[in-house]
């Protein structure tokens, strides 16, 4: 059962982060093709939003092991 | 031993006690040899200095340069401040997160040795000290009372009467936000390396030689990031938190992305 539960936290947890990122990854790329010159600036907040971004999917992440381990 | 077997330990084994109640754990040791090497490497850089580079100095200075001409375009004019703090963590964190993948996954049966960074206990005193150290600034930069009125805003309500209300509320939210940053900064580190080894314990275990390695090149890139993101976090909050009021709004648009992304409330506050 907390095998099931741990798969469940997991899967929807990481499902919302993934569009996220990839939202900020494409809007990056975007932006850097139309002002390449202000390309390390734009990584630099990409890399910075990306991780809060994957923050949330880290939480679901700890919690599925926490589930795991009980 | 197969997939089925794999058992996830969130603490790291105890390998001996120095005395009773006072355990010495894998992820100290590896941490301990993280020390070592960095201090050896510092120690090494200064004792060969000379006034033209070669070599290994070289290579020191064009890495440090590197990242502190980075470092400057998030921390501005306080980045040359606050560098040496800023590099330890870097410096740290990616050689635990780089030792881990060297040599924890051969000893990972044998439970001998992890990344430092595997470990909550560590991911959690790196946070802390990086909490500590930018309320400091911050109680630096305003004054004690003037941050605390920051949180608990009741110049506002004085002030503005019932209008003040919101931003006294604001302030409480602030509150939140500020507790939330190490929070975060501790899961997201220990989460990623975590989940990193635990990845490729799981590939090492699938397949034998030559399939675990885009795992491995992807945990390096992997380690090198959560190294920079930890470290440029830890810069943008100290940023934040020391930023006076006059300079407030040059430094707000490079701050509103992580603005808006680490405390929705923070932005209508400014």
């Amino acid at each position: 059962m907390s095998t099931i539960a741990a798969a469940i936290a997991i899967a929807l947890g990481v499902f919302m982060p993934a569009f996220a990122i990839g939202r900020i990854g494409a809007q990056a790329v975007e932006s850097i093709a139309r002002q390449p010159e202000a390309t390390s600036k734009i990584q630099l907040n990409m890399i910075l939003a990306a991780a809060f971004a994957e923050g949330l999917g880290i939480f679901s992440f700890v919690i599925a092991i926490l589930i795991l381990n009980k | 031993m197969g997939v089925s077997d794999l058992e996830v330990h969130l603490a790291p084994k105890t390998v001996f006690e120095i005395m009773p109640g006072v355990p010495v754990t894998n992820t100290m040791i590896t941490m301990w040899v993280v020390m070592t090497i960095l201090i050896g490497l510092a120690l090494a850089f200064r004792y060969t200095m000379k006034y033209l580079p070669s070599g290994y100095q070289n290579v020191v200075e064009w890495a440090l340069g590197g990242l502190y001409n980075f470092m400057e375009q998030v921390g501005g004019k306080s980045a040359k401040k606050h560098f040496p703090i800023f590099i330890t963590f870097f410096l740290t964190i990616l050689f635990s997160n780089w030792l881990g993948i060297a040599m924890g996954i051969v000893a990972e049966e044998a439970g001998f040795l992890r990344a430092p960074t595997s470990d909550l206990n560590s991911t959690i005193a790196l946070a802390l000290t990086a909490f500590l150290y930018f309320e400091y600034q911050g109680f630096k930069a305003h004054g004690v009372f003037g941050y605390i009125g920051h949180f608990i805003n009741i110049k506002a309500l004085i002030k503005n009467g019932p209008m003040g209300l919101i931003d006294f509320f604001v302030g409480l939210l602030h509150i939140i936000s500020e507790l939330v940053r190490p929070t975060a900064l501790a899961l997201r580190l220990f989460g990623n390396i975590f989940g990193g080894e635990i990845v490729l314990t799981v590939a090492f275990l699938l397949f034998n030689a030559v399939l675990p390695l885009p795992f491995m090149m992807l945990e390096v890139i992997i380690g090198l990031i959560q190294a920079f993101v930890f470290s440029m976090l830890f810069l943008t909050f100290t940023a934040l938190n020391s930023a006076h009021e006059e300079g407030h709004e040059e430094d707000h648009k490079e701050e509103s992305v992580h603005d808006i992304a680490a405390n929705p409330a923070h932005a209508h506050a400014h």
